[in-house]
């Protein structure tokens, strides 16, 4: 690169830079792998395949609309909104299909509940067993008046809305994109797992 | 043109730059969700984006303006660790450790080794020593984050709740004012004056009143007012505030039903959010049991259906409030009775106990404090969804109303519709007929 000359690079510097940023990095993974800090999320033009035990959760809010994922063919969709969730067995997967290694994914799982707030997702499928209290079906998508920010959809679909909602069973969900406004996580486990797009 | 590069990387630090920029482009690029839903989803979204924009700016800063390098070194270091908070763990680990390196090896840059070693050694005396770039890493760093990442999360708190969730339904008053703004249908006075005495004169449990479960009824299970067979004309019900229709119906089908309490209580209107006004026939039953449940969330691009997996329990729900525009159900499995906004269903009926089967419902709005659907599978599919009942929404609302509901909304029976009202009657006053359907196979 430039041994020798006069400009360079003074790895000195560049070690002890790095140590304190390694040392802050490392608290912070602690802090939210310990739940002390809420990390966010949004992906999408992967796909994610989420798979929970339980999901006891507050302001859901359900339409139907359209997502155009990696292809750009437009596909339709569920969008559902979470406000405030406490999730119990969580099983997430990113999948891809990456040239050189074939199908791969990523799966993360915790044995300790997860916190969420303003959870949106564009689901191609979703299975369950729903107890929702406070429900509410046909109510238009722009005036549902609960639901995650960001949870509203356009004038003229209407939608589903509940206060509380509690997911349990055989509960799985199948997403084109998912945000977190913010996640509390504990004891995560990340692997990477190859031969599949959905390793949970 | 080769020297013309080298000379370019020499006199800057360009690989610091070039780590920094490729990390927030990595940042920026892996949450790929649409604008608007970041901004939609606040802080926590924009933040994400913020961060990877902020790197790909102190990259190419750093490259036209290396004088600045230490400035910018460390923002990009505190910028690296704030986005393992606020995207994606920093673009799952990947841009954070990018940006790290490119901002460690920015501050480490100097255009002159020999002169920067003697600095050192004179300890701050020339751009930044070693300790002091880490100090001032920490410094910068820890604290604004912490603080940026208390304040994201009181800020991605959940939006206050604009109204209360309006599924109590509140119902008139008796002989209050229908509180129908729209003025367009002269009979609904009359029809709220009506329904509001019947109410009273018959002691029934006022609609939406905390009552016992099962009303005082009068013997035979199932009163039938002669006056409001002869006088056709509805009584009116006020929507819930806050009740907002889409102008779409949708689909409600059930292999069985099993309705406590079942009631008609008249014609509800609903605002519709695109304009005009949605009518409906309200009907309110105190418990459900459902067989196979299919609902359709419709809409004008996409459409949810909400199915129940093969030989799940039944649906269940408390007191459900159920507007439509139709409803066709069949009755011991004989009679097939449908019901639309034309030829409502006589009102101030209450049925105690009803068992039906082959049920068809096109519903504008479903509402009840419990609902259970064990073994939901809710899969997206194409358009669906109807437009009946929808009045003063401009031409496509006009056109579909007259679709819908004909041109005159029904004020009188024609002959087959009263005879199969009287048919109804005469079924739903045989007790024996009215056990639950599947107890009768079974």
């Amino acid at each position: 690169m430039q041994s020798g000359a006069v400009p360079g690079t003074r790895w000195g510097v560049f070690t002890v830079v790095l140590v304190p940023c390694a040392i802050v990095v490392a608290v912070l993974a602690a802090a939210l792998l310990n739940g002390v800090l809420a990390a966010s999320l949004a992906l999408s033009r992967l796909p994610v395949q989420l798979k929970v035990d339980k999901l006891d959760g507050t302001d859901l809010t359900l339409y139907a609309t359209e997502v155009s994922p990696v292809d750009d063919e437009d596909r339709p969709a569920g969008r559902a909104g979470i406000g405030k969730a406490t999730i119990s067995g969580l099983c997430l997967g990113l999948g891809a299909d990456v040239p050189a290694l074939g199908k791969t994914a990523l799966k993360v799982t915790t044995p300790a509940d997860v916190d969420a707030s303003n959870l949106l997702l564009d689901a191609k499928s979703l299975t369950g067993d729903l107890t929702a209290e406070d429900a509410l079906v046909g109510q238009d998508a722009s005036r549902f008046t609960i639901g995650a920010a960001g949870a509203k959809g356009p004038t003229g679909t209407p939608g589903l809305q509940a206060a509380k909602v509690l997911l349990d069973g055989d509960v799985g969900v199948q997403a084109f994109s998912l945000q977190a406004g913010s996640l509390k996580l504990s004891q995560l486990k990340v692997e990477a797992v190859s031969g599949t797009t959905e390793p949970c | 043109m080769w020297d013309q590069f080298r000379r370019f990387r020499r006199t800057r630090p360009f690989w610091g730059g070039l780590f920094t920029i490729v990390a927030g482009g990595e940042i920026l690029l892996l949450p790929l969700s649409p604008v608007a839903d970041l901004v939609l989803l606040g802080v926590a979204g924009v933040s994400g984006a913020l961060i990877g924009l902020v790197l790909v700016i102190m990259g190419t800063f750093v490259w036209f303006s290396p004088a600045n390098r230490t400035l910018a070194g460390v923002l990009t270091c505190v910028f690296s660790l704030a986005s393992f908070v606020v995207s994606n763990l920093g673009g799952l680990v990947v841009g954070m450790v990018l940006g790290l390196i490119g901002g460690a090896l920015t501050l480490a840059w100097t255009p002159d080794r020999k002169a920067a070693a003697v600095a050192g050694r004179r300890r701050f005396g020339r751009g930044p020593g070693p300790g002091g770039a880490a100090v001032l890493v920490l410094l910068l760093g820890v604290v604004p984050l912490l603080l940026l990442t208390a304040g994201g999360q009181a800020l991605a708190a959940p939006a206050p709740r604009e109204a209360a969730l309006p599924v109590p339904p509140l119902p008139d008053p008796p002989g209050g004012d229908s509180g129908d703004d729209s003025d367009d249908d002269p009979d609904d006075d009359s029809g709220d004056d009506n329904r509001g005495a019947g109410g009273s004169l018959l002691g029934l449990p006022l609609p939406g009143a905390p009552g016992p479960l099962f009303p005082p009824v009068l013997p035979g299970l199932v009163k039938l007012l002669p006056s409001t067979l002869f006088a056709p004309f509805q009584p009116s019900v006020r929507p819930e505030g806050g009740a907002v229709a889409s102008g779409l119906v949708g689909e409600l089908l059930m292999d069985t039903l099993t309705v406590t309490n079942f009631r008609y209580q008249g014609m509800v209107e609903f605002p519709v959010a695109g304009g005009g006004r949605q009518r409906a026939l309200r009907i309110v039953v105190d418990s459900t049991d459902i067989g196979n449940l299919r609902i359709n969330i419709p809409g004008d691009d996409a459409s949810v259906q909400v199915t129940q997996r093969p030989d799940s329990p039944n649906a269940r729900t408390t007191r459900l409030v159920l507007d439509c525009t139709r409803v066709r159900l069949t009755i011991a499995g004989l009679l097939t009775v449908e019901f639309t906004l034309d030829f409502p269903p006589p009102p101030l009926i209450v049925i105690p106990l009803l068992a039906v089967t082959d049920v068809e419902i096109d519903y504008v709005r479903l509402a009840t404090p419990n609902l259970l659907i064990p073994g939901l599978e809710a899969t997206p599919t194409g358009p669906a969804g109807k437009r009946v009942g929808v009045t003063g929404s401009g031409s496509s609302g006009g056109a579909a109303a007259a679709g819908g509901s004909g041109a005159a909304p029904g004020r009188s029976l024609t002959a087959a519709q009263a005879d199969q009202l009287t048919r109804l009657a005469a079924l739903l006053g045989q007790p024996g007929l009215l056990r639950p359907y599947r107890q009768n196979r079974a």
